[in-house]
């Protein structure tokens, strides 16, 4: 669905890059782990498949078509952003951040409509935060509110969502919850890229995963096959140990 | 959860008029019926101008040219005039030395300055007539259905302006420098329908001028006495001295006076710029007069000469720090009596060259001529405010 | 779980609701205007009946060349100042900012000033002069924002402005002192402390059509104003185009605030206190809380004039109203509930 070709990016002129040569493909309706230590450059590639930052070379096809091709608000429809952690300097009603998600749909003096709030609960729903639709966004606890940031990404009925570490912030139980939703949404055809520094999490969403490693990419294949332990100990140059328990790849340091 | 704020919005919109109804009258009174005003027409009013003074022509009957380059006309001579503004006994006295003239101002602003005011001791109709509170609106000074509003120029934007949008034809004047105060003496000899009388002022005004040049005539430059005149204010317990600017009717006086200003250099602004005693003791003066408003100026003097800083100053030591002169008002403002101030400060720099010269005849003549005001008059009512050293 | 329909009716009764009280924010505002009309201190404080005004030329003359004019011109003064103030704590995240924090008011001011000094008092030039200098404030204070090594986004901002917004007024002063007071600028305490005593219609009605476009834009986009509050990539990734609507915006707000500035000083409180109000009462959705701001900027500050021009004889700068309601509903607010303040990351 999208890939990179031979993209380099960098935040200031000259070495080092944040993003050196990178080449993978995203396959379309899987769910692709981006894996990596800190710094490595994984937000810098999310930004990039964004279309938020542009590549000083080389360049990145969605569908087949440049990405410079889309005009925003197409890209809007097609893609979807759920950041790491958002500040909400408001006292949004969930209803109202979520519906945010509309505005690829509105011209641009369009107010939202019937359709829209339709979008933006069902969203809701299906998030399974419906019943929190009036209140306020600041009472949320974290792991609701990265829920309520998810659904605001559906409401844009996006093909392609993009996700920046999801559950760097969240306890177990909602760690799961995160885990059964991005599941439901595989399963209706949402092609997801995620960001995390979590193996485990890669092993329990993923299908394919991405190593990265300053700003190059170690390796791009199925999870199975990344998640080994040369692998692991290559990218966080620190000797562990993948084993397999319940078909989970665990890393133990 | 919302209604009370709505509640709390709507009750104070409410309680507003209310609060309005209940304040108590204020004291200002409109005296007599109104009357109809005079029929006035302004014509092509110009922006102001920053340059030269307006030179008064008079091109026909009751077209008067004001302070601001504007023509207005007039067919007979207005009859209720409101003079609002601060210091309106500038103004006002300069009207009441047109005989008459003092009946058609229906209300003024406050006109004292510390004493009693002048126009309350020549005016018998006083009583009658309104004192405006300071900062009054154009809708009270409309209030009193005036046909004519005379303003300091500087007052166009906020208070002409409006007031001219009600129909109340407004007149302006400077009354800061002598060419200024000619020029509106005559004005107002024109608006008053008393050309003759305006220029028997001026002539009586430049009379004087003339003769105290002549007496300083073969006065050389560096005969001239070094001259500082320093404002005196106390205001929140702050002692304070100021010079005045340089377009002043004050520096203008100096310079007439035979003195030199030496605070020429000092003041760039448009009103008083306060100096440091440190400034005071450069500039060495051989003369210094000092002003004060509301207190004695003789008092501030005598302060000062207990004080063992402006000891040092050489003329403090030569005994040559003069307390300005004054009687209701100093007369080192643009009042009419800044002629009597000239003559003072000539006399004071220069004894040997103005020995025949006495004050008091002077002042005693001043009122006759500018009031008609009978010498028992200025022995009973005027004399016994003098202020300053005066003999 | 909450059934579908019961979410969609109650949310359609939250936005009946506030489209009510918008209603009724209108209706109070034309109301207030009426009573402006018609109250005041002519020849005393009272107020006049139809048959006064019919008979006495001079009233009528009161109310169509002097009260109407002013009246309006408040009107839009408090309308454009709040306006401004929502969209300013909007697009910097940053609920403690108005125009006169952030150098908006006092570049105006200095502007304006400075055009009359050298160019006299041409109506448009003043604006455009006014706005230019505005823009320049606001641009300086986010640069100097950007740059301070000290505290929170909220902080830095509101110290940028400050710092700011005291060069430009110090600026004012000594033009003040140099230029002349005779002719060129009214005093300093009318920039200072604002007023509309001078307003006559020609004012009014120069600033009437930067202040309706501004106002336009702003009502236009008043939905479009929620996402700018969001980082610029998430409001990217909606979507956005972040950098030129956050200027359209801006521009928006500036303009008229510095055409208003121009003619009646600057008036402080306004822009900070109206927008909190207006979020508490409708919500933090600008879709609503920007039109509600706009109304109860208006009615503030007409309610401040009125007072300004009756409560004493003399004429009271609008500013010392305004700052003393506006400084002690602020304080109430405060002490309600605690302002919810976010605690800012660094942008």
């Amino acid at each position: 669905m999208m890939r990179f070709d031979h993209v380099s990016f960098g935040y200031r002129p000259g070495p080092p890059l944040a993003l050196q040569e990178v080449s993978l493909d995203i396959v379309k309706g899987g769910i692709t782990a981006v894996l990596g230590p800190n710094g490595a450059g994984k937000s810098t590639l999310l930004f990039l498949a964004l279309a938020w930052l542009q590549p000083s070379c080389g360049q990145i096809l969605l569908d087949g078509c440049s990405l410079g091709r889309y005009s925003r608000r197409e890209m809007g429809r097609l893609m979807g952003l759920v950041p790491q952690r958002e500040h909400i300097p408001f006292e949004y009603s969930v209803l109202e951040y979520v519906l945010l998600g509309r505005l690829p749909y509105l011209a641009p003096l369009e107010q939202p409509g019937e359709k829209d709030y339709a979008a933006s609960l069902a969203a809701l729903e299906q998030v399974g935060l419906s019943q929190f639709a009036n209140r306020s966004v600041l009472r949320l606890s974290g792991g609701e509110r990265q829920l309520v940031l998810i659904a605001r990404s559906l409401a844009q009925q996006p093909r392609l969502l993009l996700l920046d570490e999801p559950t760097s912030h969240l306890d177990l139980h909602n760690k799961s919850r995160l885990v059964a939703l991005l599941k439901q949404l595989q399963a209706q055809g949402v092609t997801m890229v995620m960001t995390t520094h979590e193996p485990e999490l890669a092993s329990a969403l993923a299908s394919a995963v991405v190593l990265m490693n300053e700003g190059r990419v170690l390796f791009c294949g199925p999870t199975d096959e990344a998640l080994t332990t040369e692998h692991m100990s290559l990218l966080y140059r620190l000797p562990v140990e993948v084993v397999t328990v319940a078909r989970r790849r665990i890393v133990l340091w | 959860m919302i209604s009370p704020k709505i509640t709390a919005v709507s009750i104070m919109l409410c309680l507003a008029p209310l609060l309005v109804r209940c304040r108590p009258a204020p004291p200002e009174t409109t005296s007599g019926a109104s009357s109809d005003r005079t029929p006035v027409s302004v014509q092509t009013p110009q922006p102001p101008s920053s340059s030269d003074p307006a030179f008064l022509q008079s091109t026909g009957d009751g077209v008067v040219v004001d302070a601001l380059g504007r023509r207005l006309r007039f067919r007979e001579p207005p009859r209720r005039i409101v003079l609002p503004g601060k210091a309106v006994f500038i103004t006002a006295d300069a009207i009441h030395m047109f005989p008459g003239a003092g009946k058609r101002i229906v209300a003024a602003g406050k006109a004292d300055q510390g004493a009693a005011s002048f126009i309350s001791l020549i005016d018998p109709d006083i009583a009658a007539k309104a004192i405006l509170t300071e900062g009054s609106g154009p809708e009270q000074i409309a209030g009193f259905r005036p046909d004519l509003v005379i303003l300091k120029s500087y007052l166009a934007r906020s208070l002409g302006n409006p007031i001219e949008t009600l129909g109340i034809p407004v007149l302006y004047v400077d009354f800061e420098t002598p060419d200024q105060y000619f020029r509106d003496l005559q004005t107002l000899g024109q608006l008053l329908g008393q050309r003759e009388r305006a220029a028997e002022l001026i002539d009586y005004y430049r009379g004087s001028i003339r003769r105290v040049q002549r007496n300083l005539q073969g006065l050389e430059e560096k005969q001239k006495r070094r001259v500082l005149l320093l404002y005196y204010s106390d205001k929140d317990g702050n002692v304070a001295f100021a010079v005045p600017p340089v377009s002043w009717i004050q520096t203008k006086m100096t310079d007439t006076a035979g003195g030199i200003a030496v605070w020429k250099d000092a003041n760039p602004g448009q009103g008083w710029a306060t100096v440091t005693l440190e400034q005071i003791l450069a500039w060495d003066p051989d003369a210094v007069f000092l002003i004060s408003y509301w207190r004695n100026p003789q008092d501030v003097v005598r302060g000062l000469q207990s004080d063992p800083t402006w000891n040092q100053l050489r003329a403090m030591k030569t005994r040559r720090v003069y307390a300005f002169a004054g009687d209701l008002y100093s007369w080192d403002q643009p009042s009419p009596r800044w002629i009597l101030g000239l003559i003072w400060m000539a006399k004071k720099l220069y004894p040997e060259r103005f020995a025949d010269v006495d004050i008091m005849a002077v002042a005693e003549d001043f009122y006759r001529v500018a009031y008609g005001l009978d010498s028992s008059f200025f022995k009973e009512k005027i004399r016994k405010t003098f202020k300053g050293d005066l003999p | 779980m909450v059934s579908r329909d019961t979410q969609v009716v109650a949310r359609g009764i939250w936005d009946t609701r506030r489209r009510r009280m918008l209603a009724v924010l209108g209706i109070g505002l034309a109301v207030l205007f009426l009573f402006s009309l018609l109250v005041g201190r002519y020849p005393t404080l009272r107020m006049l009946t139809g048959g006064q005004i019919f008979s006495d030329e001079l009233s009528q003359s009161l109310i169509l060349n002097l009260r109407l004019p002013r009246a309006l011109a408040a009107a839009l003064l408090g309308m454009s100042l709040a306006a401004a103030g929502m969209v300013f704590q909007t697009i910097f995240t940053n609920p403690l900012v108005e125009p006169g924090f952030l150098g908006v008011s006092q570049g105006a001011a200095f502007g304006a000033a400075v055009c009359i000094v050298c160019f006299g008092s041409a109506g448009w030039l003043v604006q455009g002069a006014a706005a230019l200098f505005a823009f320049v404030g606001l641009g300086a204070s986010y640069l100097l924002a950007r740059n301070i090594r000290y505290g929170g986004w909220v902080l830095r901002l509101v110290m940028a402005g400050i710092a700011v917004s005291a060069l430009f007024s110090a600026g004012l002063g000594i033009l003040k002192y140099v230029a002349d007071p005779l002719r060129q600028l009214p005093e300093i305490t009318f920039w200072l402390l604002g007023g509309l005593a001078g307003i006559t219609w020609p004012r009014a009605l120069a600033i009437l059509p930067l202040v309706v476009l501004g106002l336009g834009v702003m009502l236009a986009m008043r939905w479009r104003l929620n996402p700018l509050s969001l980082p610029a990539e998430t409001a990217f990734s909606l979507g956005v185009a972040v950098r030129r609507e956050r200027l359209l915006l801006l521009v928006a707000a500036v303009v008229p605030t510095a055409a208003v500035i121009s003619v009646a000083g600057m008036v402080g409180w306004v822009g900070l206190i109206v927008p909190h109000i207006a979020r508490r009462v409708f919500g933090a959705d600008t879709r609503y809380a920007l039109p509600a701001a706009l109304l109860m900027g208006g009615l503030f500050t007409l309610f401040c004039d009125d007072l300004a021009r009756m409560l004493l004889a003399g004429e009271i700068p609008l500013g010392i109203i305004t700052s003393l309601v506006g400084a002690v509903t602020f304080l109430i607010l405060m002490m309600q509930k605690g302002i919810s303040v976010q605690r800012g990351e660094s942008r």
